[in-house]
């Protein structure tokens, strides 16, 4: 991944300080044609290629999705469902290039306790910096895709970069670059927009009337948009998620559970500390002391003159 | 001229001689040497837990992790204070739950939780080994602890990652960090003195006189001397945890001890 300047972060997980973002920098979009998907894998392989990435060898369950699910090795990966559409009664393979949807807010960096190991970059790409990376899995919990993966080897997390050593020489990612049929394009996210407009308009007039763009706002938008021919039902394409949002658990998790948390700590300090200066500790009054004394002697008569613990 | 006098195992040895007036000093045996292992035991696992979790809990105390060698080690490391922590309490609670029941005595001071703060102890029943303010932190805490090391579990990763859904994972991550952040009872108990709570050694009240100090076998010390931990002690050394006695009008007046048939008040360790 790349390691831009300082000035061009946005967020940057669990940090104190706001980083430095003097320069405003035009966002940048993948725009996947779900429509046009041909599901050849050359996407996959060019991402292997560019980031040197080779996953394990599986096993064939009779699906043409392979591996089975993204890991820590495989940062994108073709998904294969087949749709029976009960309006046209025709059997629909719909292929979707599952991976990190590069959100403007995302999850994982809410999630992240790590500072540093998951930044934003002024573009909207967001990164891991696997260095900062404890291994925790927060990110997993904290993604509403479904996306990161912690590697079993060096138990850091891993998922798509959006080729952000390539986007930061002015070269479209690996995937882009290798797509055959120009399903993957890259560009400015508001090129991207009017890209997908004239797309949906295309497939409206061949019959999918619920065509439409992937760019859930209840992320605040994605950097990875999907034209898809059933936008009323993401759902349908290997389990999309319909309307994703940051979880109000992850959302409460890190924002009012930690202040009160913190605070609630802070208090019972204080409070025992004042108390300490005020009423002091526990005294022991002298009749007290004698009684103590009686009840000891009469335990050590009975228990054979010994001194045994009560 | 005061002797000072030995007397555990009943016979009398004179320890040294100290021209103050100070009385007698009783050892009285609270806890066995092994209770006190496990009790510390514990007690320094959940520091460590503490720190390691804070560490995660906020950014703002990250930089506790490196008492642990750093981000990745004490993502590791946490979970297995957590393991043999349950299993360190669990020893304890099969030891002392019994002593922890519940009873009428405690309602009683847990209605006067007002003299218990100000040291009004005359105006409070009298107890067992341990006072309401025991008992709850007793029982809380095996609540506590059992949610932090079931919700644990469920997000530890490396072992457990593939067991459970995300969803559930996200609860288990609330639960775990709301619970930690609650003020776990132990934590309000050792900066709450009077509210009879547990206690490190050294906190607890002098005995009867300043001249308890040059005998060397002071209270004070009653951690540090494994050997001797089996009669340590001090006469009414529950300190802040000793319930008073009563004194309402109309109460047997005697004064006899044998007739309430209790052990001497003392608290946890």
């Amino acid at each position: 991944m790349a390691d831009y300047s300082s000035l061009d972060i946005r967020q940057r997980s669990a940090s104190t300080e706001t980083p430095p973002e003097i320069r405003r920098q035009v966002e940048v979009a993948k725009l996947i044609d779900v429509s046009k998907c041909i599901g050849c894998k050359a996407c996959q392989s060019a991402c292997e290629e560019w980031n040197d990435l080779r996953d394990d060898v599986g096993v064939n369950t009779g699906n043409y999705q392979n591996p089975h699910d993204l890991t820590a090795k495989t940062w994108t990966l073709m998904r294969f469902e087949e749709y029976e559409n009960p309006q046209t009664n025709n059997l629909e393979w719909l292929i979707r290039k599952d991976g990190c949807m590069h959100c403007t807010e995302p999850g994982c960096l809410k999630a992240c306790p790590s500072p540093g190991a998951i930044v934003q970059y002024s573009n909207g790409i967001v990164d891991f910096i696997e260095e900062n990376c404890i291994g925790c899995g927060y990110c997993v919990k904290g993604c509403p895709f479904n996306i990161p993966r912690i590697s079993q080897t060096d138990h850091k997390a891993y998922k798509c970069t959006l080729c952000s050593d390539r986007v930061a020489v002015g070269q479209a990612p690996a995937c882009a670059k290798a797509c055959p049929t120009g399903s993957i394009m890259f560009g400015t996210k508001q090129a991207m927009i009017e890209q997908a407009h004239s797309r949906i308009d295309d497939l409206k007039s061949r019959g999918f009337e619920h065509a439409g763009l992937y760019d859930p706002a209840g992320v605040g938008g994605t950097h990875v948009m999907y034209v898809l021919h059933h936008n009323d039902q993401p759902s349908l394409y290997a389990g999309l998620p319909n309307d994703p949002k940051i979880s109000p658990l992850v959302a409460f998790w890190k924002g009012g559970a930690k202040v009160f948390g913190l605070a609630a700590m802070g208090f019972a300090a204080v409070a025992g500390f004042f108390h300490y200066v005020t009423a002091g500790p526990n005294e022991v009054a002298p009749e007290e002391e004698e009684e103590a004394v009686e009840l000891d002697e009469a335990k050590r008569r009975n228990g054979g003159g010994e001194a045994r613990p009560h | 001229m005061t002797i000072h006098s030995d007397i555990r195992d009943g016979e009398t040895r004179p320890l040294h001689q100290d021209k103050g007036a100070a009385p007698e000093i009783l050892y009285v045996p609270r806890y066995t040497g092994l209770q006190r292992v496990n009790h510390w035991i514990t007690a320094i696992l959940f520091t460590l837990l503490t720190l390691s979790g804070l560490a995660m809990f906020s950014p703002y105390l990250f930089s506790l992790t490196g008492l642990f060698g750093g981000g990745q080690a004490t993502r590791a490391i946490h979970p297995w204070f957590g393991v043999v922590l349950a299993i360190s309490f669990v020893f304890l609670f099969v030891r002392f739950w019994r002593l922890n029941i519940p009873n009428k005595d405690d309602l009683e001071w847990t209605k006067k939780i007002g003299d218990v703060v100000t040291n009004r102890e005359d105006r409070l029943p009298e107890l067992g080994k341990y006072n309401a303010g025991q008992k709850m932190v007793f029982w809380g805490q095996t609540a506590l602890i059992a949610v932090m090391f079931v919700s644990g579990l469920v997000i530890w990763n490396t072992y457990f990652g593939g067991l459970t859904t995300i969803e559930t994972q996200r609860w288990a991550l609330l639960a775990t960090r709301w619970r930690r952040s609650s003020p776990s009872r132990s934590s309000w108990c050792t900066s709450t003195p009077a509210s009879g709570c547990a206690a490190p050694a050294g906190r607890w009240s002098a005995a009867p006189s300043p001249a308890a100090g040059p005998t060397g076998i002071t209270a004070s010390g009653s951690a540090r001397s494994p050997a001797a931990a089996s009669a340590r002690g001090r006469p009414t050394s529950t300190g802040r945890k000793r319930p008073p006695l009563s004194r309402t009008p109309g109460a047997s007046a005697d004064g006899d001890p044998g007739s309430r048939g209790r052990a001497p008040r003392s608290g946890p360790l």
